[in-house]
């Protein structure tokens, strides 16, 4: 786990490879969370989300967008990526 | 691991129409013409919406510019306009 | 250089299966289960409660992936009367 040569997997990378294809949410440091099909991700938390729809803190709040295209998320906004 | 990351999805909008939310209730329209992996953006005639609440009524100023160079790091999202 | 050294992040490996609670640099709060961390100290954990200024935002039934970035502490055993 602490010694990262290459090879080892850790929590964070098996986590990220095991979600691609799977619903999740992401939520920014500003609060808005995005709900959608992960497409893809990178090292820097770049994320690259199908079928998204855009909410305030939970989605119990409420839809405030949905976007029919792929949705790239920058990662140096994100705050987490969850299961959904 | 997925084969493409998503940066490589911004890389299919090349020359194409893009919405690009950015920090502080701001978001642009434009044809993409150039990105980097901070996020940098060039946009060509970029329609710019700022959205403010002033006196507790949501108020938003349109401005345009035929070219518009975008600092990475004020973007939170792109993605394809779905209207308008 | 004693030999008892015990370096932070060794605590932190030693709750990996524990329930732990995460707070940011914001008011915002992580309750869950360590799953595990990597050199950045992002975070995986499992059956997670979001708080912001002590009250529930959200419920994550599976796992998720917090950016280290804004995490200010990690305390083992969990939030108190949590879940």
């Amino acid at each position: 786990m602490s010694t990262g040569n290459g090879t080892v997997t850790t929590a964070s990378s098996e986590f990220l490879s095991n979600i691609i294809g799977k619903p999740v949410v992401v939520k920014l440091h500003s609060g808005m969370l995005y709900q959608g099909t992960l497409e893809s991700i990178d090292g820097f938390m770049n994320v690259a989300l199908n079928q998204a729809t855009e909410h305030y803190e939970s989605e119990k709040n409420g839809l405030l967008y949905r976007y029919d295209g792929d949705v790239f998320v920058r990662g140096t906004q994100v705050l987490y990526i969850s299961e959904a | 691991m997925s084969s493409d990351s998503p940066l490589d999805l911004l890389k299919l909008n090349l020359d194409e129409k893009v919405y690009v939310k950015l920090r502080g209730a701001r978001e642009l329209t434009g044809t993409l013409q150039a990105f980097d992996s901070h996020c940098n953006i060039v946009l060509s005639d970029a329609v710019e919406t700022i959205y403010e609440l002033v006196e507790n009524e949501l108020k938003s100023t349109k401005r345009e510019a035929e070219m518009i160079f975008v600092r990475g790091d004020t973007v939170t999202l792109v993605t394809t306009p779905s209207d308008q | 250089m004693s030999g008892v050294e015990i370096l932070p992040l060794e605590i932190i490996d030693k709750t990996v299966g524990q329930p732990v609670w995460v707070m940011l640099t914001s008011h915002r709060e992580f309750a869950g289960t360590l799953v595990g961390f990597d050199d950045f100290v992002n975070v995986v954990l499992e059956d997670v409660v979001e708080y912001d200024r002590d009250s529930e935002v959200k419920r994550h039934a599976g796992k998720m992936l917090l950016s280290g970035n804004n995490i200010a502490l990690l305390v083992p055993g969990g939030k108190p009367d949590a879940q």
